[in-house]
């Protein structure tokens, strides 16, 4: 634990994975898709088409594997601290730790491999005579565009279309070639279609799968919530630092901001800024943090100022040490089991927080599906179909719960 | 203060301005002018600034783009929408509240206790709007015993009380759950503080009966806490609103600023978020206050 970050190395790791994480955000996705797309026709064996963005794939791997590793260590290191110091018979609840970190972690899994785990890719629509709010397990019709050829190479039109063909079960895509008249098909676009598609979690309105949409909708949501969770640590660590290291009037003055930001009413200032910004997924992340950085900066002002009363803060500065320094090899890693529950607490409120915003129409814009959207489109046809909702709804309180509980379990402050 | 200035200059930063925005491109540009003009838009934005914080004190909060209609009018007359369904909110996060911390405390540390209090996690974390749905599902759709949407039936608008409680009865449990899951967490948290203490156990071993002694000891003696978070929980419950009232098509404030916020009227958000923030503020004061009266170490301090 003490080994994690207390280097600057180890920092600048952390702050470089943020910045990648936040800053590039869509192309890690990008490179996201592109890899899987990737992996899925090499395991095929269907296409050695090298498809375009071997520098986004490149980023996405290493960036989300150095997220995993650290989420991972530093879960499963706190937990194992935390049941060494309480001996382990810290009222074993509903919700097993061992559980809550699984749901988390699947959750995660699925939302980063979103492109490999769906049915149909998100946005193909169902015939709309016959696969409209299909209950689940229903059979239909579903037509699929594969869309433009935006690089004009052919080579991203290929990929795709083979990716769908995969997907579809292959033999029963058909690729719409030219028809009687010998008319070509539009350059670049291509429609394919297969009859007897399952709907596990049955249809939209528009005749999308559901469970697709659900799972594509766990990237954009799931990712929204930890980007916005990682930079409301960043704002809330840092004030929190300084607040308690930076003398009497910086805490007064620091601690007067939070209250003040504490007071405004949240949704209403959120919901006013992401409607007059648009709705980008990167204004959700800032406006999200902005709104969610106080509890943490209060956290951890409050074991700043105990903290610093220690001895070996105290020997570190009559040696002289500077108090970045101080921050980050002597307060950091004591701080770090608070910050890891403030975070999972933060990441919890930002999926909720993005979820009621997309619910009200003012989330992630559709047709891209993020789980609040989802459920407000849902409830233009809840009387016809209550399995719209009911499914990204559970997806939802399935990672609130689990990340609720696991913070909960981790010492507060 | 630092309320007003942030949500005036975010108002006013924001791309394109109301002039514009509520204009057909038919209108024509001296018409459009003349627009500005009339709502001020033209002269620089601290004399705005001024002049709005000048209108404000004076109880005006200028006139609604969409509505045409002055704000404060607007806020009057969806208010009390609001208040009527957070009023009973309020009142059944209490009583559930308290009375899920009394069955559970009757035994601390019984299974009851530690199903409870997990099971008021779990629902502590659920999101509102999928709680709604849920019941929206089961008990209109599904059972038919409750209408799913709006304040009163159609064509009988203000008539009986009746149709107004029905109707009530899904937001207001919508509303009420999760935060009567919150509080009793935090209730169950000070009631365990409050009876490991001596007169507890003096007043148990009177013979008194569990729920006198829950009533007149652990409950009175948890309440300070009880009541600032009841405080913060107005805030919450003003959340809540916004996410309820679409849900429900209930005709209150949070469905308001949503519909002002689509239709870009910035009057009336400004009205709508200056509304939550004083409501905010001042349940926070009462909170405190009722403290003072209930609890003589706050006052002497």
């Amino acid at each position: 634990m003490r080994r994690l970050i207390p280097t600057p190395a180890g920092l600048g790791m952390l702050v470089l994975l943020l910045a990648l994480t936040v800053l590039r955000w869509a192309r890690v996705w990008d490179g996201t898709i592109s890899l899987c797309l990737g992996v899925a026709l090499g395991l095929t064996g269907k296409g050695e088409t090298v498809l375009p963005g071997m520098y986004e794939q490149w980023i996405a791997v290493v960036v989300w594997w150095f997220f995993l590793i650290f989420l991972l260590f530093v879960v499963v290191r706190h937990t194992s601290r935390v049941q060494q110091r309480n001996n382990v018979s810290s009222s074993p609840g509903l919700i097993p730790r061992r559980l809550s970190s699984l749901v988390l972690a699947t959750m995660l899994f699925v939302s980063l491999t979103s492109s490999l785990l769906v049915p149909v890719p998100p946005n193909v629509q169902g015939n709309l005579l016959n696969s409209r709010l299909l209950p689940p397990l229903a059979r239909g019709m579903l037509i699929i565009d594969i869309g433009e050829d935006r690089e004009g190479d052919g080579t991203s039109l290929e990929g795709r279309f083979r990716f769908l063909q995969r997907k579809l079960l292959d033999s029963r895509v058909v690729l719409s070639g030219p028809d009687e008249k010998g008319n070509e098909p539009r350059p670049g676009v291509s429609e394919g279609s297969r009859n007897d598609f399952h709907f596990l979690f049955g249809s939209d309105d528009a005749g999308r799968d559901v469970l697709s949409r659900a799972i594509a909708g766990a990237r954009v949501s799931l990712g929204i919530g930890l980007a916005a969770a990682l930079a409301s640590l960043l704002i809330g660590a840092f004030i929190g630092l300084a607040a308690g290291l930076g003398g009497r009037w910086m805490d007064v003055l620091l601690m007067r901001l939070t209250d003040l930001a504490l007071a405004i009413p949240g949704i209403f200032v959120a919901i006013g800024l992401v409607a007059f910004f648009g709705q980008s997924i990167l204004t959700l992340v800032l406006v999200l943090a902005g709104l969610g950085w106080m509890g943490t900066a209060r956290i951890v002002r409050g074991q700043v100022l105990v903290l610093r009363e220690r001895e070996f803060v105290l020997a570190a500065g009559l040696l002289g040490v500077p108090a970045w320094r101080i921050a980050v090899r002597h307060l950091v890693p004591n701080l770090l089991p608070v910050l890891v529950s403030a975070t999972v607490l933060q990441f919890a409120n930002a999926v909720l927080a993005e979820a009621a915003l997309g619910f009200l129409g003012l989330g992630v814009q559709p047709p891209t599906a993020s789980w609040g959207n989802m459920m407000g489109e849902a409830l233009g046809s809840l009387q016809r179909g209550w399995w719209i909702g009911l499914f990204p709804g559970a997806m939802l309180a399935s990672v609130l719960v689990a990340a609720h509980s696991m913070a909960e379990d981790s010492p507060g402050p | 203060m630092g309320l007003l200035t942030l949500v005036f200059f975010l108002s006013r930063l924001l791309p394109g301005d109301a002039g514009t925005l509520f204009l057909s491109p038919t209108v024509s540009p001296e018409a459009a002018e003349r627009l500005r003009v009339q709502f001020g838009l033209d002269r620089p934005v601290p004399v705005q600034y001024i002049l709005w914080i000048r209108a404000l004190l004076e109880g005006n909060l200028g006139l609604s783009f969409s509505f045409n209609a002055p704000v404060r009018e607007i806020l009057a007359r969806v208010f009390p929408n609001t208040i009527i369904l957070a009023i009973p909110a309020l009142f059944l996060e209490m009583l559930l509240a308290v009375g899920l911390v009394a069955v559970a405390k009757r035994h601390p540390g019984s299974t009851i206790d530690r199903l409870l209090s997990r099971g008021t996690l779990v629902v502590y974390a659920l999101p509102t709007f999928w709680l709604g749905f849920i019941l929206v599902m089961v008990f209109s759709y599904w059972l038919g015993v409750f209408p799913s949407a709006y304040m009163w039936s159609a064509g009988s608008e203000g008539s009986s009380p009746v149709d107004l409680v029905r109707h009530l009865v899904l937001p207001s449990l919508t509303l009420a759950i999760p935060g009567a899951a919150g509080l009793a967490r935090y209730l169950a948290s000070t009631v365990g503080d409050v009876e490991k203490e001596e007169y507890v156990l003096a007043g148990t071993s009177m013979g008194l009966t569990h729920w006198t002694v829950f009533r007149r000891y652990i409950l009175k003696n948890s309440m300070a806490p009880f009541i600032s978070f009841m405080g913060t929980e107005i805030g919450g419950l003003l959340a809540g609103a916004l996410v309820t009232e679409t849900l429900f098509a209930w005709p209150g404030m949070g469905r308001l600023a949503v519909m002002a916020i689509f239709a870009r009227d910035y009057p009336l958000v400004l009205g709508c978020t200056l509304l939550a923030g004083v409501v905010v503020i001042v349940g926070n004061l009462m909170a405190d206050i009722l403290q003072a009266i209930l609890d003589p170490r706050v006052r002497l301090e």
